[in-house]
């Protein structure tokens, strides 16, 4: 299955991503704190590049949290709702088209966003990059996202059990 | 009647078990489109989705997560337990209040109820057991004390909260500190009184000398180390709230390679789960921001003032309802999205009542804590259960019974007594 190899492979890379991402975000906070209350030296891109970060880590990491369906959900009546499969497999069916839907809605407005950052050419003061570029990383990380919802029901790019979660 | 539809159905999409994000976002996204119309929405949903992310301040969640994810891999959870042990561990019941306090200073440091409950019932419940501790005592001790993390600072809860009230999180973590040693004492009392009533629930362990009190005492230097550089860089005046955690996830990653804790392994389970269970917070932010600006717009906060002003309500009346209405919910909702879909409706009114939010902050946090161990949802008895699989549900229910009276009473006192929460606070201005 060349394609779910393939398929993993790019999930496992964002949730690399999205690691290297928060540990950047506490190394680049405490350098800052201690240039700035040790050497009076603050990193003067600090603030703007810990929201980049905060922002690669949550939409890179999104892409394997959707594919393995984590979000926190209320379980309290789950084994009531068990009793009935018919029921049963409605209600995951119309739970799976609301994940679709939010979540393509989410990628879908980021994008938009960043296009109406791009007409303005907003720039970060200190990072001096525009402010469309990051959203164009989390529109990207977000569409993927998207399709990992997808693949958590396509039968050949379930998660599986050594897929871990 | 919008906002009654957007509720009623927020209710059914999460007890039909839809993602607590997803559920927040799309009613908040199709109530916004019927006050606004769809366009004004859908704009809602690229803002809030951009700058939630982008917004330096809400590094802080991460941050702390990461931190917590640090500790819990450094075995310090062990050294406080083995601490706590060394000096009440003889007592009647010592081995109970030993994992109460180990859980108080564990839970401040990983800022995880679950983590803390998980991680204390591996180390404090086999010692319960071999020492003839009965199950119920032994579950519900680690259950109740698990709680305590998600009040003494650096906390989660109070971060979150502060985020949507926008108020001082500086100041809620020192408003926490008090009431949160005070559920240490509490949570103790009930472990006495259990033994009062039956002594072999929990039996006197072995005394140990001073040389091995002063040795247990060395492990616990990293807690008092990190709690200080944290906590002491806010007040200070050092730090930001998001900068002192940023300094304490790296001093958590310092004391786990100084203890020879520190692998490559390690970090990468550190780092997943900090991912996991931000990834998930974040995206709950998200929907529940969408929500906020739908119960706003609504002007539900400002119609409840109005409400409450003219049915000539005392106000402490008006803050028992909104206790009852936590203590309610919190038998089917997760406590930080109770937190984010209530606190916007409620903290306006409470501050027109004339109370302080930073009060209110800490008021909401207790009382969500009794969320975690109440049934039918009682996460810390959940994951209690799924560790010790051997000790019965219901024990683990009937064994928090006394540390839920315990949790009233502070409830009671935070209420009569606001000094308990604005003490600090204040004197630290």
């Amino acid at each position: 299955m060349p394609f779910r190899f393939a398929f993993v492979s790019l999930l496992r890379l964002h949730r690399l991503v999205a690691m290297a991402a928060l540990l950047g975000l506490a190394a680049i906070t405490a350098v800052d704190v201690c240039g700035r209350v040790l050497f009076n030296a603050p990193l003067g891109f600090a603030y703007e590049l810990v929201g980049i970060l905060l922002g690669v880590a949550v939409y890179a990491g999104l892409v394997s949290t959707n594919w393995h369906r984590d979000h926190i959900q209320i379980d309290i009546l789950a084994p009531r709702l068990a009793r009935f499969p018919r029921f049963e497999r409605f209600r995951e069916a119309v739970v799976w088209l609301l994940e679709f839907v939010f979540f393509t809605l989410l990628a879908i407005y980021i994008f938009r966003q960043m296009s109406s950052l791009m007409r303005w050419h907003e720039t970060f003061l200190f990072l001096r990059i525009e402010k469309w570029i990051p959203l164009a990383a989390f529109g990207c990380f977000a569409s993927l996202a998207v399709f990992a919802v997808v693949a958590a029901v396509l039968p050949g790019l379930k998660p599986r059990e050594e897929d871990g979660a | 009647m919008i906002l009654a539809v957007c509720f009623f159905s927020l209710l059914v999409l999460l007890l039909a078990r839809v993602p607590i994000a997803v559920a927040t976002g799309l009613v908040g996204v199709c109530g916004l489109a019927a006050y606004q119309g769809w366009g004004a929405a859908f704009a809602q949903v690229g803002i809030i989705a951009t700058e939630t992310v982008l917004t330096y301040e809400f590094a802080v969640i991460p941050l702390f997560i990461l931190m917590g994810a640090f500790i819990a891999r450094s075995g310090i959870a062990e050294e406080l337990f083995n601490a706590c042990y060394a000096f009440v561990g003889h007592w009647r019941g010592g081995l109970a209040l030993s994992t109460i306090v180990a859980c108080g200073g564990f839970g401040a440091v990983s800022g995880s109820s679950l983590a803390t409950a998980a991680t204390m019932s591996r180390i404090a419940y086999p010692q319960m057991k071999r020492f003839g501790y009965k199950d119920q005592l032994a579950s519900g001790s680690i259950a109740a004390g698990g709680t305590l993390g998600i009040l003494i600072p650096p906390s989660i809860a109070l971060v979150f909260f502060g985020i949507i009230t926008e108020s001082d999180i500086g100041a809620l973590f020192m408003a926490g500190i008090i009431p949160g040693i005070l559920g240490i004492v509490l949570y103790g009392a009930a472990v006495l009184f259990v033994v009062m009533r039956d002594p072999v629930a929990g039996p006197a362990g072995e005394r140990q000398s001073w040389g091995q009190k002063a040795q247990a005492l060395r492990g616990v230097w990293a807690v008092v180390l990190l709690f200080g550089l944290v906590m002491g860089g806010i007040y200070g005046g050092l730090f930001s709230p998001t900068e002192s955690a940023g300094v304490g996830a790296a001093g958590a990653l310092l004391i786990a390679l100084s203890r020879g804790k520190f692998s490559l392994r390690m970090l990468r389970s550190a780092l997943s789960d900090g991912i996991a269970t931000t990834v998930t917070l974040m995206m709950i932010l998200i929907g529940s921001f969408l929500f906020a600006n739908l119960v706003n717009i609504s002007r539900l906060p400002q119609n409840l003032v109005a409400f409450f002003e003219a049915a000539h309500v005392a106000p402490i009346m008006v803050i028992f309802l909104i206790i009852a209405v936590y203590l309610v919910l919190g038998c089917v909702l997760e406590s930080i999205s109770m937190m984010l879909l209530t606190v916007p409706v409620f903290y306006p009114l409470v501050v027109s009542l004339g109370y302080d939010l930073i009060w209110f902050g800490v008021l909401v946090v207790v009382v969500v804590e009794i969320s975690l161990i109440t049934p039918p949802v009682g996460l810390n008895v959940f994951v209690l259960n799924a560790v010790l699989r051997q000790v019965k549900l219901a024990d683990i229910f009937r064994g928090v019974v006394p540390f839920i009276f315990a949790d009233i009473a502070r409830v009671l006192m935070v209420v009569f007594v606001p000094w308990l929460s604005l003490a600090l606070p204040n004197m630290l201005k």
